[in-house]
């Protein structure tokens, strides 16, 4: 029976600094991007092909949905890299995690037990993000970070934090509170979410995989396929719900 | 809360990797990816704004074109017209003044005829009358076996000729 953790495995420790198999696989889907990004940048052509089709078509589907919540294409444009980027780290890192080899590559390890008997654990060389909730809480940081420096530098910094922090009339003073609570409660809602799904994705094929191994998992396969898409999707729309609301000029 | 996080393998280290490892594709991307490919889109587009102008533009000289064509086909039909009929009249007062000319030449040639048929028929009556007096002559020479005083002859053989046109006559 395989050990499943909820926290990403170490793997090796540099002057303190632990690298995690989830950190790994991060270092993969930023390679892997940058790779695709270089290939596009040198073979960008009036008459597109291979690649820079497949990038074009992706830029301008989202373009057409941001047009439509930011109400101009200019403001599209401006905020479509915050957009993009997270939708393609996700459903990179998501599509990533279900691939052979993913979480069963690795090594063993000797452990100490809970009440100090030696015991053998099974270390991933790598492991899907999402699933380690450093890379979706660093993710949702990142984001809510990315929607506050996009309204102050639409509206003004004093403008705002004045959605925050204002003594105008105790209801306002009550709901500026309430609203940076709630900046919270998006970071926490961004990073469970994603989390959550992914994580419990993975024990399901882990366990899938274990009770019917040939044939059974292909559905479930199938599944987490759609629920990465999905995922990434639901993070990339809501980063892009969060910015229209905070350039919005009330 | 800090046994939560514990639990659930949160580490700020790793947590702040993480972060930097966002930014940093944010940065590449945006550099690398994004902006070639939002210029080459609004160059594309730009490019087929201007496509579409020519277009109309063409479509626009080409009527104007058409208009021109036809007014052009109208005024040269209106000149060809004219062209014939002034042909027409030309030829007709050159006809009338070629067939004045040969009325005239033939009036000439006919009177220029006349004039030789005068002259040459003068000349044969001058040429009988002296053909006539050599006969005479040569007949009353023959028949009076002398030769009369030249002068006197010849006022007879006048006399008588007188005589003879007066009887022809």
């Amino acid at each position: 029976m395989p050990h499943i953790e909820i926290a990403a495995e170490k793997l090796i420790s540099i002057f303190g600094f632990p690298i995690t198999n989830t950190l790994v696989t991060s270092w993969v889907v930023v390679g892997i991007l940058i790779v695709l990004a270089t290939l596009i940048s040198r073979r960008v052509a009036i008459i597109p092909g291979g690649v820079q089709n497949i990038f074009e078509f992706f830029t301008e589907s989202f373009l057409d949905l941001m047009e439509g919540m930011f109400g101009s294409r200019e403001n599209a444009e401006r905020y479509f890299p915050i957009v993009a980027t997270i939708f393609l780290f996700v459903i990179i890192s998501n599509w990533l995690g279900i691939l052979p080899g993913v979480g069963s590559i690795g090594f063993f390890e000797h452990t100490a037990g809970e009440h100090g008997e030696a015991g053998i654990k099974f270390v991933p060389l790598f492991r899907s993000a999402a699933s380690d909730l450093n890379v979706t809480l660093a993710l949702g940081i990142v984001a809510v970070l990315l929607v506050n420096i996009a309204g102050a530098q639409a509206i003004g910094i004093g403008r705002h934090l004045g959605k925050y922090f204002t003594l105008k009339n105790p209801i306002d003073t009550f709901v500026g509170l309430l609203e940076f609570i709630s900046e919270f409660a998006k970071i926490i809602s961004f990073s469970f979410r994603l989390f959550g799904n992914v994580f419990a994705g993975e024990v399901l094929l882990v366990i899938v995989g274990l009770l019917v191994p040939y044939g059974a998992p292909i559905p479930f396969l199938l599944l987490e396929i759609f629920v990465g898409f999905i995922q990434a999707l639901v993070f990339a729309m809501l980063t892009m719900v969060f910015i229209s609301i905070a350039v919005a000029h009330h | 809360m800090a046994e939560l996080l514990k639990n659930f393998g949160v580490e700020w280290k790793v947590l702040l990797a993480q972060a930097v490892n966002f930014f940093i594709l944010f940065f590449l991307l945006k550099k690398f990816a994004y902006r070639p490919i939002l210029d080459m889109l609004r160059r594309r587009k730009s490019e087929i704004e201007r496509g579409l102008a020519m277009r109309d533009e063409a479509a626009e000289n080409l009527a104007k074109t058409k208009v021109m064509e036809e007014e052009a086909a109208e005024r040269a039909n209106k000149n060809a017209l004219a062209v014939v009929s002034d042909a027409e009249e030309t030829a007709r007062r050159r006809k009338d003044e070629i067939a004045t000319e040969a009325v005239k030449k033939s009036e000439q040639i006919v009177e220029e005829a006349r004039r030789i048929i005068r002259e040459e028929r003068g000349k044969m009556a001058e040429e009988v009358e002296r053909d006539a007096e050599a006969l005479v002559y040569a007949g009353l020479t023959r028949v009076l076996g002398v030769l009369p005083p030249e002068i006197r002859d010849r006022e007879l053989i006048r006399e008588a000729l007188r005589e003879l046109k007066t009887i022809e006559s």
